[in-house]
């Protein structure tokens, strides 16, 4: 007699006939043997790519904001944009780890461990960018509403960029609490499996779980509830980040479209890299039945989608510019489109709205390499968005004696390498000390379209032996 | 008519714990009641439990392959009239917690109350610090302008929320960091499935429970003489 719920039509989420014993060996393996030289090539460019960052953000801090290429008229550029970016970049995980939950989305069982790292990983890169522009990042926690001696002087909560800090803080905190969560049954898996120190580290780790369905029930209910918590908290972190722009007087930024643009964009570039991440992961540490070309499809189709709102809602600012009849709105779209930034916007649309296109065949969309060179496509294209956004609103402002150029320094471009190396150094290391497949859930949805008389066979093969040994047992354990 | 009754029901169930007063009943050394009906059987007077080995926390574990199984067996032994200890089980397996007849988890009161604390508090802060306390012109706007304060305020609930749920699942399960973890059988993390039967009073019928195991397929009984 079988439980399933889902249709026998459906293809399994995992392929290549899986015990679950299987699954534990393989989401276990990368933990526990030694990494190879191609781990060790990716953490040592990484760390070093960390280093160069560690580097010019220390002289940043100890020289100040003049090491970048600001000027009166480009107040806010590089830093502002590599924060959007981040933040979008960590938007997919919590996407897939809750929205698709909610909706019942079981392929994203097989991603969604990774994707939630790299959340967590994508808002420290993030993080810092606002800390660096702070001058003196030591007194960051003055954004903080505390009873202080300067009066009490208090933040102010009618600024968006208050609005941030706790929207990134509380985002931050609860992915990680999200994420954790869902990795203490992982965990005690494999304390069981370890030996020496691991098992001590975790086991302190696992919290003592030991798969109670009591508490499991209390887990479930708990996740749903991180779950709803975090939906909306994910669409709400990236409405006040696009407030940050939408909430000011700029043409090119004042505009009501900016919310639902900003979330949809993040999602777009979030499942842009996850899909990266994922297409190196599943080959080098051979998790290509786990995370099988359907779940790339599926992101696949995500990133389409997404591309396409993406690219009606750079088609409706254009239109609002010239149907609000504001000149200086019209103005700063022209001046997008075809002004010195120009190359800026066109990369822009054509990694963003052009490429995720291809998606609408199924050959391209189930191509590996294709979606590997697409993801890498909509990561830049969602970088320049952002850049475009902020540059070209700014550089040609109301009087044209101020308009100028920005170049961004050799310092900016060093800070934005070292995010990635921040960013790929915690990926790597994630990738060696936990589990990189939530495999209590992928167990949990591993008999998804089974054919039922396969099953069957598989029973009664199981069961033969099973008996036999069980009366061996019984005499044996009598009495404990 | 039946709302009425069911929250009686409640009231009583509320009021009169059952388990919570077998707890005291276990510290005088008395035998727990199964039903409030057997209080003046089994008496205030001290009846002593003439067993106290047969009726310690002593378990019978049976050790499953497939959720299926467990999740059968499971219903047919509560069908049966055994008290379950616990399911120990690898993943969240679908349905067990019906065939467990276990009741649908409060924690969701938790977040509700405390996010609704939080989302005051969040809102009295804002409206005391910009309103009440320095109140500053800030481009000519109203010190006490709501719009302004809803992300803060939510974002405050869903951090409160989201924290105290977690701290809630962790207190009320006792899990925390560096519990050493006590496992019915190993692989019950792996690919084990272990449903245990509390053995707590006399009238076990072992005869029946291991009938029942071994219909559903089981692969190991084990008696164990401790709760897990």
């Amino acid at each position: 007699m079988s439980h399933s719920v889902e249709s026998e039509l459906r293809e399994p989420l995992v392929t290549g006939d899986k015990t679950l014993h299987d699954i534990t060996e393989a989401a276990c393996a990368p933990m526990e043997r030694k990494p190879n030289g191609l781990w060790w090539a990716a953490f040592l460019v990484a760390l070093s790519c960390l280093g160069v960052g560690f580097a010019t953000v220390s002289y940043q801090v100890a020289t100040g904001i003049g090491t970048w290429g600001l000027n009166k008229t480009v107040g806010w550029a590089f830093d502002i944009t590599n924060f959007v970016f981040w933040v979008g970049i960590g938007h997919a995980g919590t996407l897939i780890s809750a929205v698709l939950f909610l909706f019942r989305q079981k392929w994203r069982t097989s991603i969604n461990r990774s994707a939630e790292a790299m959340t967590i990983f994508a808002v420290i890169c993030a993080a810092i960018f606002p800390l660096i522009h702070m001058g003196r990042p030591w007194l960051a926690f003055w954004t903080a509403p505390y009873p202080n001696f300067r009066g009490p002087l208090w933040v102010n909560f009618r600024s968006p960029l208050l609005w941030d800090v706790f929207a990134i803080s509380t985002y931050f905190t609860i992915s990680a609490v999200f994420w954790y969560i869902g990795l203490i049954p992982d965990l005690a898996t494999a304390r069981d499996r370890a030996k020496g120190i691991r098992k001590k580290i975790y086991g302190i780790m696992s919290f003592g779980w030991n798969g109670s369905a009591r508490i499991w029930s209390r887990y479930e209910t708990a996740y749903m509830l991180f779950a709803g918590l975090a939906t909306p908290l994910v669409v709400s972190v990236h409405t006040i980040v696009s407030m940050d722009f939408a909430t000011s007087v700029i043409p090119g930024w004042h505009t009501t479209i900016f919310p639902p643009y900003f979330v949809i964009g993040a999602i777009f570039s979030g499942f842009a890299m996850v899909m990266t991440l994922l297409i190196i992961m599943r080959k080098v540490v051979n998790f290509e039945e786990y995370i099988t070309i359907n779940h790339l499809e599926n992101m696949a189709k995500v990133i389409m989608v997404t591309g396409s709102i993406v690219g009606l809602a750079y088609a409706t600012e254009f239109f609002m510019a010239w149907y609000s009849g504001s000149e200086y709105e019209g103005f700063t779209f022209i001046n997008r489109a075809t002004g010195p930034f120009a190359w800026a916007y066109w990369i822009m649309v054509s990694c963003n709205v052009i490429t995720p296109q291809l998606m609408w065949f199924k050959k391209l969309r189930r191509n590996v390499w294709v979606l590997f060179i697409l993801s890498i496509f909509v990561n830049i294209g969602m970088w320049f968005e952002r850049f475009v956004i902020v540059v070209t609103s700014l550089h040609r402002d109301f009087m044209p004696s101020s308009w100028t150029y920005y170049t961004p320094t050799m310092i900016e471009f060093l800070t934005l390498l070292g995010s990635f190396g921040l960013f790929f150094t915690c990926f790597l290391l994630f990738c060696r000390v936990l589990p990189m497949l939530a495999f209590g859930e992928i167990k949990g949805v591993m008999r998804t379209g089974k054919h039922k008389h396969d099953e069957h066979k598989h029973a009664a093969k199981a069961h033969k032996p099973a008996t036999a040994k069980a009366h061996e047992h019984e005499k044996e354990v009598a009495h404990v | 008519m039946s709302r009425l009754s069911y929250s009686l029901r409640a009231l009583w169930m509320g009021v009169f714990n059952r388990r919570a007063f077998n707890k005291l009943r276990w510290k005088f050394g008395l035998e727990p009641l199964h039903y409030w009906s057997e209080w003046p059987l089994k008496g205030g007077i001290a009846a002593k439990w003439q067993d106290s080995e047969q009726c310690t926390s002593r378990v019978l574990v049976g050790v499953f392959g497939d959720q299926d199984h467990v999740l059968e067996a499971t219903r047919e032994c509560r069908e049966a009239g055994f008290m379950i200890h616990d399911v120990y089980v690898p993943y969240a397996v679908h349905g067990l917690d019906e065939a467990m007849g276990l009741r649908r988890s409060r924690l969701t009161w938790v977040t509700f109350i405390m996010g609704a604390l939080a989302g005051a508090f969040a809102l009295f802060g804002q409206y005391y610090t910009q309103a009440i306390d320095w109140p500053i012109n800030v481009g000519g706007k109203d010190p006490w302008h709501i719009h302004a304060y809803v992300p803060v305020t939510f974002e405050f609930v869903v951090l409160i929320g989201g924290l105290s749920t977690m701290l809630a699942l962790f207190i009320r399960s006792k899990l925390y960091p560096g519990k050493k973890a006590k496992l019915c059988v190993e692989g019950t993390t792996d690919d084990k499935f272990a449903l245990a039967l509390a053995q707590r009073c006399t009238g076990f019928d072992h005869e029946r429970a291991r009938a029942l195991f071994a219909k559903h397929h089981v692969e190991r009984v084990m008696d164990l003489g401790d709760t897990p």
